[in-house]
């Protein structure tokens, strides 16, 4: 008995995961589960797995060329998203940096995208970007059906997206540029360097760790963009924005093929488990601390 | 190498309060200057103003005969050790000291041999690779002063670049400072509140209090000359005794004359001054602690001791090693300090008699307390 209560004492720590554990499990291991359980049937329309396929659903999407063009239109939004909304991010941390009357203001309009509804914004970038009354057109002076033309529609996606995460990361660099000692811009300046050799010699090795950090966060974030979308653009026009998320969202609800898309759903999976195993191995060389 | 002049530089901050006021000073080719004074008054503020990181509110700098209110801080060609050292965290130690150079597009092949000279001087070869991270106080510190003798600027500037130290590696650091000025024969500029460090390393000290030069002048002139009551406060350690008391005639001369009624007879050349404008008003008696001599070597025949005597009793008593220090209470002055040879007899609360060296002790105006006997001196 007294050697069981010991060895039941090391193990106690296990019962206070349990409440952790359980949301878990319920919420993240379950559906993953039935995600992968899934991808190897034929489901009904009330998505009941009724025929098992083995890989059929897998095979079925590496010779689609639908999932092709889905993968390609992801990889290009992600890129466009990721690079424009750090810039924007990284160069409006920056200009915030410097104290000077109105910073505030400055700061919250930066800052605000973070606090806005992506399907919100979606709605007012479908006013802007309306042929006939947006002021976009307006104010260019062109004629352009934005949203309609296959050949800017991704891209008006991907920049709503990119200002929308813009705002996320205006604070992790605006936090990140506040942690560097200020003292070393003063060293520099005294050492002789212009104002351009100490942002690249001091501020973006300063800002490198949380810099890796929000490139993986954002990598993660422009892979699952859903809400924005979906309402401007329902993936159209023909399949210019059907990005994998928005493919796997009209092949459940709408073809119920709840097979399909949980084998696509997979495939995002690895995609992105692979891609951030590939950023913390390259962290180790490039990120310095 | 070069020369700086500054002109009646004033900093104000928030345009009512001035941290530095009419600071005027030359400081010729190949000096070492030292700014020494307590916190807060302005010490560091005008060596900023010198390298550009403060505007100067008014007055003028000229470096090398060019003035310099408005050059910015990159283009005054100056170099400078920061208080907190501020190396580059990313970089290694090789790159904190190749910076300055890399900007200006040196040669790698150049910039190599003199990151490995400046190493070699300062000992830290192996540390090359090393970040400043895995650093300890000593050896940011020399890395600091690595990176900033990579050039040959017009003037080093120093930020208190010994303060993060133990003692220890402090004068240690003293000493190879020294040599680093003496080698490079280069302008030097040393802010510190120490003033130990001002006495030992300065060719020149600015005694600075309240945005204020207090005095400026060789070591050995402020030591001995102090120009008023702080300098001779603030310089020398344990700080000088000062006594109130007024000054009275006699028949030989005057004395100086303590409120509880003792008397010190004040030597003949200083007597007659002094009773020409300071007769029976108040004025300040100031003596360095190494003045006070016990009655061993009180054998000088020529002078008559007798009558410059001051009595106290011994409070506390630290051994120095080849001296000690006493610490007296006299009945109206307060505590003071003596510094006495160690074989001195005396222990806590004896009564002890001890001579003064009135050749060798100050007079201050208790009014506006300059120093009577000081003439100026060298600006």
């Amino acid at each position: 008995m007294k050697q069981f209560v010991e060895k039941m004492k090391g193990k106690s720590a296990y019962a206070y995961l349990i409440p952790c554990f359980l949301v878990f499990a319920v919420f993240l291991f379950y559906p993953f589960v039935k995600t992968i359980y899934l991808s190897l049937y034929k489901t009904d329309k009330l998505g009941q797995a009724k025929l098992f396929v083995g890989l059929e659903n897998y095979t079925d999407l590496l010779t689609s060329e639908s999932f092709y063009n889905s993968l390609f239109v992801t990889l290009l939004f992600v890129v466009i998203v990721v690079v424009g909304s750090m810039l924007i991010g990284l160069i409006g941390a920056v200009l915030c940096s410097k104290a000077f009357p109105g910073i505030r203001v400055f700061s919250t309009s930066y800052a605000l995208p973070m606090a806005i509804a992506s399907s919100g914004a979606a709605m007012i970038f479908k006013i802007i970007l309306n042929p006939t009354i947006g002021i976009l057109n307006k104010l260019t002076g062109l004629d352009i059906n934005w949203i309609a033309d296959p050949k800017y529609a991704l891209i008006c996606v991907a920049v709503l997206t990119a200002w929308l995460n813009s705002g996320i990361n205006f604070l992790y660099f605006s936090a990140g540029l506040g942690n560097i000692d200020e003292s070393i811009y003063e060293r520099a300046s005294v050492d002789g360097a212009t104002g351009i050799q100490k942002f690249f010699r001091l501020t973006l090795p300063g800002l490198s760790p949380i810099m890796f950090y929000t490139l993986v966060v954002n990598i993660i974030q422009a892979f699952q963009s859903f809400g924005q979308i979906k309402i401007l653009t329902s993936g159209g026009p023909g399949e210019s924005t059907n990005v994998i998320v928005y493919s796997i969202y009209r092949d459940a609800f709408f073809n119920y093929k709840f097979g399909s898309a949980a084998a696509q759903s997979v495939v995002l999976f690895l995609i992105i488990m692979a891609l951030t195993l590939v950023m913390f191995k390259v962290e180790k060389k490039g990120v310095k601390y | 190498m070069s020369e700086l002049i500054l002109k009646n530089v004033c900093k104000m901050y928030d345009k009512k309060q001035y941290a530095v006021r009419d600071f005027s000073l030359k400081i010729e080719d190949g000096e070492f200057v030292i700014f020494v004074g307590p916190s807060g008054c302005g010490k560091s503020t005008t060596l900023r103003m010198i390298a550009g990181l403060e505007e100067i509110t008014s007055g003028e700098l000229w470096i090398d005969k060019q003035l310099c209110n408005y050059v910015e801080p990159k283009d005054r060609d100056l170099s400078m050790v920061f208080q907190n050292y501020a190396l580059y965290p990313q970089m290694t130690v090789y790159d904190n000291m190749a910076f300055a150079l890399q900007i200006r597009k040196v040669p790698k092949k150049e910039i190599d041999k003199k990151v490995q000279e400046a190493a070699s001087v300062l000992g830290i070869r192996h540390l090359l690779k090393q970040r400043p991270g895995a650093l300890s106080g000593g050896q940011k510190q020399r890395v600091a002063i690595g990176s900033a003798i990579m050039r040959e600027p017009k003037a080093f500037l120093m930020d208190e670049p010994l303060s993060n130290l133990d003692a220890k590696l402090r004068a240690q650091m003293r000493v190879e400072l020294s040599e680093l000025h003496k080698r490079l024969s280069a302008t030097m500029i040393y802010v510190t509140h120490d003033q130990t460090e001002a006495m030992t390393l300065g060719t020149k000290i600015v005694v600075m209090k309240d945005g204020f030069i207090q005095q400026a002048d060789t070591p050995k002139a402020v030591y001995e000359h102090p120009a008023n009551l702080f300098v001779a406060g603030f310089i020398g350690s344990p700080s000088m005794n000062f006594f109130e008391g007024s000054i009275r005639k006699t028949d030989k001369g005057a004395d100086f004359v303590l409120e509880s009624g003792t008397a010190l007879e004040i030597p003949e050349d200083r007597a007659f001054a002094l009773l020409n404008e300071y007769r029976n008003k108040k004025v300040i008696l100031g003596v360095r602690p190494e003045h006070f001599l016990s009655e061993i070597t009180a054998k000088d025949p020529k002078a008559d001791y007798t009558k410059r005597v001051l009595n106290g009793v011994i409070t506390t008593r630290e051994m120095l090693g080849a001296e000690s220090m006493f610490y007296l209470e006299e009945a109206s002055a307060g505590e003071f300090a003596a510094r006495l040879p160690v074989e001195t007899k005396g222990r806590t609360r004896d009564e002890m008699t001890l001579f003064v060296d009135m050749d060798r002790v100050h007079f201050f105006d208790a009014e506006t307390e300059h120093n009577i006997f000081y003439r100026g001196g060298q600006q």
